[in-house]
């Protein structure tokens, strides 16, 4: 036994050197890592981006002059010889649109003060140009004459007074508790409570751990499954160029089937989860200072409980998909045969984010569930399931990784029996018959 | 002590239709160095990995180091493989290393035999390069020192010195002397005929499959009797000059032996004569004439 155990040591510990001088590993283990460092740089200048297109404002900057309108409402008769130009009728604005006079045209629908319609037409010049200068100067136009319309039916005297009124106000009010003033300018933070069907209460998370609850698991199964892909395609070109240039023949008459395959994927496991842990230290780093950049999320937070399904899902994901990559790198009969099925094997785990549109819109939907429960898309599934606001248990996420565990090492004992086999066979192509002959026959 | 260090008795090995191994029997003395002979393609290699249970016969048995072919066995036991099985893109010295480690060898002791290894066959300033930088000839001196660097009681070469160069082919085999007069038994196949002649005092020989010969060189070629006569002379006799004379570049002049000839006839021609004979030989068959001829007859039967 203490053999067997120093045989895996001393695979593993190739394996793990092999990997880690491989470019390959190092590449993608260190562009994700800069990728998120750039992250920090870069999600400021996106929020920006999307400040640029915030609701309208008036800035003064506008030329209303340039900017027509045609009011089918009669409520805005004191626009009348304003700034922006009236026009009787729409065909009449858009032949001044036109003749390039005005760079907006707005008309106001006859049943404005019902529904509050304002059609607009403009040069919309891309899919997101949403016209917010003029738009924004419009609105103001239009809010400013309706309040006018509002304080001139008052009478004169009671607006004197309520301007007196206002003044007092203001001057008491700078004597009071300042948590006072501020309640009153903001009287409720809601917290919220869901109160479902059969009456039972939850409390509804709030919008930034909604949003690590969503991205955190989504971003963390697609890093599973691109460092299971490398991770994979390694193994498997490891073992198949093993048996071609006979290295396994050498392996083989000194160290146990099992050992070889335990050893190398200890190691597979081991470089899987140093990569993970690269990103991880870099996130914990990066992510932080990406989040207070943008006001919403600065007070996000990963549950704990997150947190170890996550781990827990990459490591069992990488243990099956790595037994997997052993047994077909056992049954190949070419290096080049055996990346392909590799690339093949590794994209099962993809399955779940392939489907991503359906289980966000049945996060407990039959398939959804499926997927999060077999053993071969479980790991990503239930991240994604997660991600997708779906109601899964400890339990559930329990049994499920448990049937990936139990599936691996099934794998884990076959490719071992069929490593050697494929060998105790040697110049026999693999059928189902002989597959169970090597099955039964390898030691 | 073993009275064989290997046996295998009757090895069948079929590959689909085609019989690559058929009925072999042969053994392997402690302390010798053992020819296994054969022209490419004649099952040699598939004998080698039948003997190491790499791969398993569909019959026969097989007896290595006074046990069936297995793990704690064969750790006593060195194999330099036909094609060189070292990972390409690992280090020199860590393929070495990680290879004898295999064979219960500690890390240090491991390195350590590894860099004596490398300095004694001149690759020791090649040692931290990649695998796949090596010539040919190099990276089999490499896979030489993986099969010796444990000190195995048994070392099983599948052509050896394909690949090396006239130094290395003399340095291997000075190496393999070595560890002889150390008290390993050497094994090694091959299909040239002088490095056998010059190292192996017992043989075997099979072609397609089948085993054509097996015992003790020097027995072999006596079993064919004598092939010739070589006789350095003044003159030939007069009754001596026919197609069956052949002159070498010394003016050594070789008669065959056969159909009616015998190398006493030869002698008593020259006594005769009265020619003065400084040299007078009786030449048996070298190890290629036999090569050729049984394998020849062998392909004519089947």
């Amino acid at each position: 036994m203490r053999g067997k155990s120093n045989e895996t040591w001393i695979i593993f510990a190739e394996e793990v050197r092999r990997h880690l001088r491989s470019g390959g590993y190092l590449f993608f283990t260190v562009v994700i890592a800069l990728l998120m460092v750039a992250a920090v740089w870069v999600v400021p200048l996106i929020q920006e981006a999307i400040a640029s297109d915030a609701p309208p404002a008036v800035t003064g900057e506008v030329d209303v002059g340039r900017i027509g309108f045609v009011d089918n409402s009669g409520v805005f008769s004191g626009l009348e010889g304003q700034a922006p130009v009236r026009y009787g009728t729409l065909a009449e604005g858009l032949e001044a649109y036109q003749r390039g006079e005005i760079d907006s045209l707005y008309v106001v629908a006859d049943d404005y003060l019902e529904s509050g319609k304002v059609e607009q037409y403009a040069a919309f010049k891309t899919a997101w140009d949403e016209n917010w200068d003029d738009a924004g100067a419009f609105w103001g136009l239009l809010s400013q004459e309706l309040l006018a319309q509002q304080y001139s039916q008052l009478s004169p005297e009671l607006l004197a007074q309520r301007a007196q009124v206002e003044e007092l106000v203001a001057e008491q009010l700078s004597l009071l508790s300042p948590d006072l003033v501020a309640r009153v300018a903001e009287p409720a933070v809601f917290k919220n409570f869901k109160v479902a069907d059969d009456g039972s209460v939850s409390e509804v998370v709030p919008f930034a751990q909604a949003i690590g609850e969503l991205i955190v698991p989504a971003v963390f199964a697609l890093l599973l499954m691109f460092s299971i892909l490398v991770g994979v395609v390694n193994m498997v070109t490891s073992i198949s160029d093993e048996k071609e240039n006979r290295l396994a023949e050498l392996v083989i008459t000194s160290a146990s089937p099992f050992s070889i395959m335990t050893g190398k994927l200890l190691a597979l496991g081991t470089i899987g989860l140093t990569q993970a842990a690269v990103w991880v230290v870099v996130a914990a780093l990066t992510v932080p200072a990406m989040f207070d950049q943008i006001p919403d999320l600065s007070g996000l937070a990963i549950p704990a409980s997150l947190a170890v399904t996550i781990l827990a899902c990459f490591i069992t994901g990488y243990f099956l998909t790595a037994t997997m990559a052993i047994l077909v790198g056992a049954t190949a009969n070419s290096t080049r045969s055996a990346s392909q099925t590799a690339a093949m094997i590794a994209n099962v785990g993809f399955v779940p984010i392939w489907l991503s549109g359906l289980l966000i819109n049945q996060p407990d939907g039959l398939i959804t569930q499926l997927l999060s429960y077999i053993p071969f898309t479980a790991p990503t599934g239930i991240l994604m399931r997660i991600s997708a606001g779906g109601d899964v248990t400890g339990a559930e996420i329990a049994a499920a990784l448990a049937g990936v565990v139990a599936t691996g090492l099934l794998f884990l004992w076959v490719a071992g029996r069929v490593f050697r086999g494929a060998m105790l066979m040697q110049g026999q192509s693999f059928t189902p018959g002989n597959l169970w002959t090597a099955l039964r026959n390898a030691d | 002590m073993l009275e064989k260090v290997l046996q295998v008795e009757g090895l069948t090995k079929s590959f689909g239709p085609r019989t690559v191994v058929n009925n072999v029997s042969f053994d392997v003395r402690p302390g010798e160095i053992f020819g296994f002979l054969g022209p490419n393609g004649s099952g040699k290699t598939t004998t080698i990995r039948m003997a190491q249970g790499i791969i398993r016969p569909d019959s026969g048995s097989v007896s290595i180091l006074g046990s069936e072919p297995q793990r704690s066995v064969l750790k006593g036991v060195g194999y330099l493989p036909e094609q060189t099985g070292l990972p390409p893109k690992a280090r020199v010295l860590d393929a070495i290393r990680y290879l004898v480690r295999l064979k219960d060898l500690s890390f240090t002791e491991a390195e350590s035999r590894a860099d004596e290894l490398l300095k004694q066959v001149g690759l020791h300033e090649y040692r931290l390069k990649k695998v796949d930088t090596l010539s040919r000839g190099m990276r089999q001196m490499a896979q030489f020192i993986i099969a010796i660097a444990h000190r195995p009681e048994l070392i099983i070469l599948d052509e050896p010195f394909s690949g090396l160069d006239p130094l290395n082919v003399q340095l291997m085999k000075e190496m393999l002397i070595e560890r002889q007069r150390a008290g390993a038994t050497i094994m090694f196949s091959t299909h040239i005929m002088s490095d056998v002649e010059e190292m192996c005092e017992r043989i075997a020989l099979i072609s397609e499959g089948n085993l054509l010969l097996f015992g003790n060189l020097g027995d072999i070629r006596r079993e064919r009797g004598v092939k010739s006569v070589q006789v350095k002379a003044a003159g030939v006799p007069d009754d001596l000059r026919s197609d069956h004379l052949k002159v070498l570049p010394d003016d050594t002049v070789e008669y065959d032996i056969g159909e009616g000839r015998t190398p006493e006839q030869i002698f008593q021609s020259y006594a005769a004569s009265g020619i003065q004979v400084d040299r007078f030989e009786r030449m048996m068959p070298s190890l290629n004439d036999i090569f050729i001829e049984e394998v020849s007859r062998a392909r004519k039967v089947q």
